[in-house]
């Protein structure tokens, strides 16, 4: 998958992608706020690749998915397949396009079963006939996991594990060349989490696909995901190959960030002991570095809008670093 | 896979020097009503609290972890009630208390923090206040000096700048800080035992991990035992001293935290701790653990594990497993160890 002679086809090109919001505040004579949410945010998925989202709550990944998929307005280029879907095409647009959410009860339809569900995008496409679509989901309920009786039964019928199947499915009726999954196994209990990822991987084996797979978990990111981009308030702050985010972090964030993931290791006894020092406080500049406010090794090379730096060797995958200090220590 | 270490009496995983524990949990069996019929959502549990000790109590969604603590505070929601069993409070057998006995050691002896502080937060009531209620509601200190005592547990939590935070409402702390000021809220009476029921799974790694810390903080400082419950064996790694695995209503094995990792004996503990991907598992199948957790409505085997264990044999589905003393605390309910 990371043959990097061959040229690649892109299936997915977000080029420069910014968004705003409007936060009205407290009290009916608050002024309007104007936010900005994504800051710039550019990203190649390519094609049959896993690509992870990381980053804490609020940080912009789920409005990045939610850009992607046309949900939210936003400035700059979201390409799918070498083309701009704007609204006239969203029939278009699903074909290629599936996301999968992190709560599959609120994305199925309580009142319907689950065969009308998963028949539903062959329906909305007119793919077929009735016995054909039939027949396809059936294929596809044996493809999840699940055998064709599940077809008739009502999503509370289902545990968690099952559901989040169902919306696999669901998304994959109509093989789609991008899924997005957003949080995909959260909700999920750890061994029904794993089911789900193996999944993924079974599918892929057989219909390529491309994900956007966006958790706040690095674990699930690395295993599963071949490239990985890490956000921080709206930037994307570090990107690389799954190994070259776990293994040689280089933005203080990443490192925070790896360091906080609870581990196996026998934990310190003392409480207070925080070994090295990853994370402090201090005001916010704006015009600065997002990751200012709690950067141990900030200086005055951060008060400016550092850019992303491609800090792997000519010719190896990219491995861009969005820090000024991390990046002169390597030159 | 001999016999001979089996034992069946309750309460034979601790130690003999030790003092009478903090809270027994005898026989503990709840039901719970559903369309006519009543099920069964905790089968029979026995386990003790020490005084000091950081317990964790592991389990799937469903298995019962966080009914069986609900229990412990009296909380049960009207569909759950006790069916059985004893829970016992410096010999007081809690199960059946009334209101008033509840009143009394809920806020002052035991507290609990939940999963997702916001809505356990009232929105419309200053933080200072909200946390001052436990003090007053329990008559520990003159009206005067309750300010002081919420400032200082406020700044015991580490929050930072805890006047300004006092005069705050809910709405305008971040998910971190509200799960802080639940746990003012919850220490501030100095109780003998916290139960904290997923407390850092709607938090962010970073923010989880400076909870965890002011967790095991408190139980140092102040010798609270805390009842920790989580799905997540990373995370109990992180802060509990002993570990309860729960499946299907019941316990399935008891020991210290290390040994569970490094040398699980149940099956269940097994899979559990297999299905987490981690570093070295990247692209490899994850061994997951077949079928599904079943739900109260299924019929349960004698071993609810039994249609998912790799060494079930008929036995399993015929009587129920025995309690194996493994050694060093260590038990578990199977009748392959």
């Amino acid at each position: 998958m990371n043959n990097t002679s061959a040229p690649y086809k892109n299936i997915l090109e977000v080029e420069h992608v910014s968004n705003f919001y409007y936060d009205n505040g407290l009290g009916i004579f608050a002024k309007r706020k104007k936010k900005q949410v994504l800051d710039d945010v550019s990203l190649t998925i390519r094609d049959d690749e896993f690509f992870g989202l990381v980053g804490e709550s609020g940080c912009g990944k789920t409005t990045l998915a939610a850009a992607i998929l046309g949900m939210i307005p936003y400035e700059g280029t979201i390409r799918v397949g070498g083309k701009e879907y704007s609204k006239t095409s969203r029939s278009e647009f699903t074909k290629v396009v599936q996301a999968v959410f992190q709560d599959p009860l609120s994305s199925l339809n309580p009142r319907k079963t689950i065969g009308y569900t998963m028949r539903e995008p062959l329906r909305a496409h007119k793919i077929g006939t009735k016995q054909e679509q039939i027949e396809a989901v059936n294929v596809m309920l044996e493809k999840i996991g699940l055998d064709a009786s599940y077809a008739d039964r009502y999503p509370r019928e289902l545990s968690g594990g099952q559901r989040q199947r169902v919306c696999i499915g669901a998304a994959l009726m109509l093989q789609p060349h991008l899924v997005i999954a957003d949080e995909a196994t959260s909700a999920l209990d750890v061994s029904v989490g794993a089911q789900i990822l193996n999944l993924f991987n079974e599918i892929d084996a057989g219909a390529d696909f491309s994900m956007l797979f966006i958790s706040h978990n690095l674990n699930v990111e690395y295993y599963l995901c071949d490239r990985i981009a890490v956000m921080y308030r709206g930037w994307i702050v570090e990107q690389g190959t799954a190994e070259a985010i776990y293994s040689h972090a280089k933005h203080p964030y990443t490192k925070l960030l790896l360091a906080a993931i609870p581990d196996f290791n026998p934990p310190k006894d003392d409480a207070d002991d925080e070994g090295e020092v990853l994370e402090v406080a201090r005001a916010d500049v704006p015009g600065a570095c997002r990751f200012y406010h709690r950067c141990p090794h900030a200086c005055d090379k951060c008060l400016t809008r550092p850019e992303l730096v491609n800090i792997a060797p000519a010719g190896e995958e990219e491995h861009l670093v969005r820090c000024p200090v991390m990046t002169e220590n390597l030159k | 896979m001999t016999d001979t270490g089996a034992v069946r009496s309750a309460g034979t995983d601790k130690t003999a020097d030790t003092a009478r524990p903090l809270l027994e949990i005898r026989n503990l069996t709840i039901g719970i009503h559903e369309g006519g019929a009543v099920y069964t959502a905790v089968d029979g549990i026995d386990y003790d609290v020490h005084e000091g000790e950081i317990l964790g109590v592991v389990g799937e969604s469903g298995c019962g972890k966080t009914v069986t603590n609900l229990a412990i505070m009296g909380l049960l929601p009207e569909v759950l009630f006790i069916q059985g069993g004893q829970i016992l409070y410096n010999g007081q057998d809690l199960a059946g208390a009334d209101e008033e006995t509840r009143r009394k050691i809920n806020g002052d002896e035991f507290s609990m923090i939940y999963q997702e502080p916001l809505t356990s937060l009232n929105p419309l009531i200053k933080i200072g206040k909200q946390v001052g209620e436990t003090l007053s509601a329990h008559d520990k200190c003159p009206a005067s000096e309750i300010e002081g005592r919420v400032i200082q547990a406020l700044a015991d939590a580490d929050l930072a700048e805890p006047e300004k935070i006092a005069d705050m409402y809910p709405h305008q702390l971040s998910g971190g800080m509200r799960q802080r000021v639940m746990i003012a809220m919850a220490t501030i009476c100095r109780p003998k035992l916290l139960i904290a029921d997923e407390p850092t799974t709607a938090l962010d790694v970073t923010v989880q991990a400076q909870v965890l810390r002011l967790l095991k903080k408190i139980n140092r400082k102040y010798g609270t035992a805390i009842i920790f419950i989580s799905h997540d064996l990373a995370v109990i790694n992180q802060i509990c001293d002993r570990v309860i695995v729960m499946y299907a209503g019941k316990i399935v094995e008891t020991a210290p935290t290390r040994t569970i990792l490094t040398n699980p004996a149940h099956e269940y503990t097994k899979g559990l701790i297999r299905s987490i991907p981690t570093m070295e598992r990247k692209g490899a199948d994850l061994p997951c653990i077949p079928g599904h957790v079943p739900s109260t409505e299924e019929k349960r085997e004698p071993c609810p594990f039994a249609d998912r264990c790799p060494v079930a044999d008929r036995i399993c589905h015929e009587q129920e497993p025995p309690l194996k003393d493994l050694g060093d605390a260590h038990t578990a309910f199977c009748h392959y160890l």
